[in-house]
């Protein structure tokens, strides 16, 4: 059949056949490979009017900073697409979401390819600085907006880079701080207060004293982070929890005890990798009620089943926060930390320690004598850190229907 | 520190901006992304500091090991880029390469860099039309160091052209030609491996009596030199022209339709150039340059968009390095 009668003939073939040809195979199976190939699609429609994208340049791990964003640009009911550029990450997404619309491209042209054919998108969102957000900042006619992928002090919160965006969308007055503190010049770059969508469920929770949360149970949570891409990154405590939980284990101070390792830990020293064998090792005799939580876990349901935690220097702190409870931060003395101030230290609203000793002291006074000292600016760090009044007031989906209206 | 990162042209980038950066006096050291280019490099300058940093964790050992490290000069705008901006005690500029300031299609990345460089108004203008909100991005003019002495050579040789041609159509032949009737020294390159041209050329002016008028040349050093004192120049390489126009005389560009004429890049050259195809059409071109030139003026002001000539003369890219060095 000629192309001219298959038109007339069949015409939804004719469009079907031609976008297959122009795009490659529309695959809708979730058990077709894209290994080895550098673009592809799922359920991507060029005559849908996708307004807004939301791309990670990561690799299978950005799936955590996909998580944290996707229901809520679900809940928008906005028309979006989310496009990945690593295609262990895209059958990953495919198969966690299969109501969504999902691109893969590995390259550069792939990238051109998929935005040359969304005639009506206004706005890119990236919870990362990674170097292929380049391939897309290129095109100047769309707003470019950073999200992030949580809120911390880490030097890589407010650097240098961030001007290549048109919007950072934050949590609240906290990281604007930081960009203020960086001294440099950002003023192209507008900051726009969003709250912490995912922690609004925790933010509710947190309306009831943590003492009397559980049954008054204490449920102990640590998070750790992983050792960073650069030296100066480095704030895990992971090479020294192991003493805590040997000191701990007879204590019978917490009911029970959860541990969430950063997902990457390992990644630069390799020998943290065994850090899970080794705390289950530890601890499967020892009569603790513990539960080690495996890294697809996401790490606001278990905030909210906690109560107590000890947390590392990221952006768990302020996940941590919004369930209002006593958090002891890890704070290495040895190390120079390099951090991107706000105007709130952590020694402000968290128990800071650099030693096991000191954890342990702190544990004491304000767990076991109930001396919650930091109680009070705690609650004034929710507000700044974490936006509150903008994330039970949905200031996210606001900000995502702003775009797709055209309101500046 | 100059930073390039482009694997292919690393080694181009850095020619075109080493002297002009040891003019400066300023102490520097040279960041590459590729390790054949590091190679290349390190045998080329045995005295410089060059270093090679292929992930963003040696960036940061480069980085950490310069600690009066105040200014990292980018030649192009590349994805591996963000491994240095994200220092924020440095100050990174956008210097740009030979060609960028009308090859690049600027783009919000550029907010990166807290200033850019252009050469002359054109980039400016070209940059500003591009992204509307540039924010805290200072743009500067500071010219093109490396065509100060073209500027300013002005001793021209009357009756001489420099031919720039691929030899291929026939197009040589219509110059040789045209330069031996309207009697013209003429200055003809040709690469080395074009050599059985070189020897028909070399065989055919001694048996005619003309060895001295229509000269073959095969180093691009000499060229160089014969550009500075020719009193015009035919080509048909689209790439050159910018910088051709800099050494103030004619440039005679070859096109095979009026179609080629339109979509020479940067456009803004397009009206201060002579344009011939047939043999006879460069025969009247070289009659009328004999007694006029009416497109000096339009060459000029050409120049000085692309090249802010005066900036160019006076230094602006070392003063400009020097201070803000001195500054920080």
């Amino acid at each position: 059949m000629s192309k001219w009668s298959k038109l007339q003939k069949d015409p939804v073939l004719f469009f079907k056949d031609m976008w297959k040809k122009r795009l490659g195979s529309v695959d809708r199976s979730s058990n077709t490979s894209t290994k080895g190939k550098s673009t592809a699609n799922y359920q991507f429609n060029p005559f849908f009017k996708y307004t807004h994208l939301l791309h990670t340049g990561e690799n299978a791990s950005g799936l955590s900073h996909l998580d944290l964003w996707i229901p809520h640009f679900i809940n928008a009911e906005i028309k979006f697409v989310v496009m990945v550029r690593n295609n262990e990450l895209f059958e990953l997404v495919k198969k966690k979401y299969p109501q969504l619309t999902l691109l893969y491209a590995k390259g550069d042209k792939e990238v051109e390819r998929y935005i040359e054919k969304m005639l009506f998108l206004k706005a890119c969102f990236y919870p990362s600085n990674t170097g292929n957000n380049l391939h897309l900042l290129k095109f100047n006619e769309i707003k470019h907006i950073f999200i992030g992928h949580g809120d911390s002090d880490k030097t890589a919160s407010a650097h240098k880079y961030f001007r290549v965006y048109d919007e950072n969308w934050v949590a609240g007055e906290a990281h604007i701080d930081r960009f203020r503190n960086a001294g440099f010049d950002f003023s192209g770059l507008k900051q726009v207060k969003v709250g912490r969508p995912n922690l609004k469920e925790t933010l509710l929770i947190s309306q009831t004293p943590w003492q009397e949360r559980f049954n008054g149970n204490l449920n102990l949570l640590y998070l750790s982070t992983w050792e960073g891409v650069y030296e100066e990154q480095d704030y895990t405590s992971v090479y020294l929890i192991d003493k805590f939980f040997e000191e701990i284990k007879d204590k019978n101070i917490f009911d029970t005890i959860g541990i969430k390792l950063h997902p990457w830990v390992g990644r630069r020293d390799t020998k943290l990798l065994k850090t899970n064998a080794k705390l289950n090792a530890l601890l499967s005799n020892s009569g603790v009620d513990y539960n080690l939580y495996d890294k697809t876990m996401p790490v606001e349901e278990i905030i909210k089943i906690s109560n107590v935690f000890i947390c590392d220097i990221s952006a768990v702190i302020s996940e941590s926060l919004a369930a209002n409870t006593p958090i002891f931060v890890y704070m290495p003395k040895e190390k120079d930390i390099k951090l991107s101030q706000s105007s709130m230290s952590y020694e402000d609203y968290t128990y800071v320690f650099s030693s096991i000793e000191e954890l342990m002291d702190k544990i004491e006074e304000v767990i076991v004598n109930g001396n919650d000292y930091l109680a009070e600016k705690r609650e004034e760090a929710m507000e700044y850190i974490l936006g509150r009044d903008e994330t039970l007031n949905d200031e996210f989906i606001e900000q995502l229907k702003r775009i797709e209206d055209g309101r500046c | 520190m100059l930073h390039t990162a482009d694997p292919k042209l690393t080694v181009n980038h850095v020619n075109f901006w080493l002297s002009e950066i040891v003019k400066s006096g300023i102490d520097f050291s040279i960041l590459v992304r590729d390790e054949k280019s590091f190679t290349q490099l390190t045998k080329q300058f045995p005295k410089l500091q060059i270093c090679y940093a292929k992930t963003p964790v040696d960036v940061e050992t480069v980085v950490n090991a310069q600690p009066d490290l105040k200014v990292v000069l980018y030649t192009s705008n590349l994805a591996r880029n963000i491994h240095l901006l994200r220092f924020n005690h440095l100050k990174h500029i956008f210097i740009g390469t030979k060609n960028s300031d009308w090859l690049s299609n600027y783009n919000k990345s550029y907010r990166a860099y807290d200033e850019f460089w252009a050469g002359g108004e054109y980039a400016i203008t070209r940059f500003k039309e591009s992204i509307k909100n540039i924010g805290h991005l200072k743009l500067k003019s500071i010219g093109k160091p490396q065509i100060k002495e073209n500027i300013l050579y002005t001793a021209k040789e009357q009756n001489t052209s420099l031919v720039l041609v691929e030899p291929k159509n026939a197009i040589l032949e219509k110059i040789y030609f045209a330069n031996v009737e309207q009697n013209l020294k003429s200055y003809i390159y040709l690469p080395e491996e074009k050599k059985d041209i070189y020897q028909n050329l070399e065989s055919i002016t001694t048996i005619s009596g003309i060895g001295n008028k229509i000269i073959p040349v095969t180093t691009k050093k000499i060229v160089d030199e014969f550009a500075f004192k020719v009193s015009l120049i035919i080509t048909d390489n689209k790439n050159f022209i910018p910088y051709l126009l800099t050494y103030g005389t004619p440039v005679l560009v070859y096109i095979e339709d009026e179609e080629e004429r339109h979509s020479l890049i940067p456009d803004i050259i397009q009206d201060s150039l002579y344009y011939w195809t047939e043999y006879q059409e460069l025969i009247d071109l070289l009659q009328l340059l004999h007694l006029q030139d009416p497109l000096k003026e339009s060459r000029e002001y050409i120049v000085n968009i692309l090249f802010d000539k005066a900036l160019s003369i006076h230094d602006e890219f070392k003063k400009n390095l020097i201070k803000t060095v001195e500054q920080l």
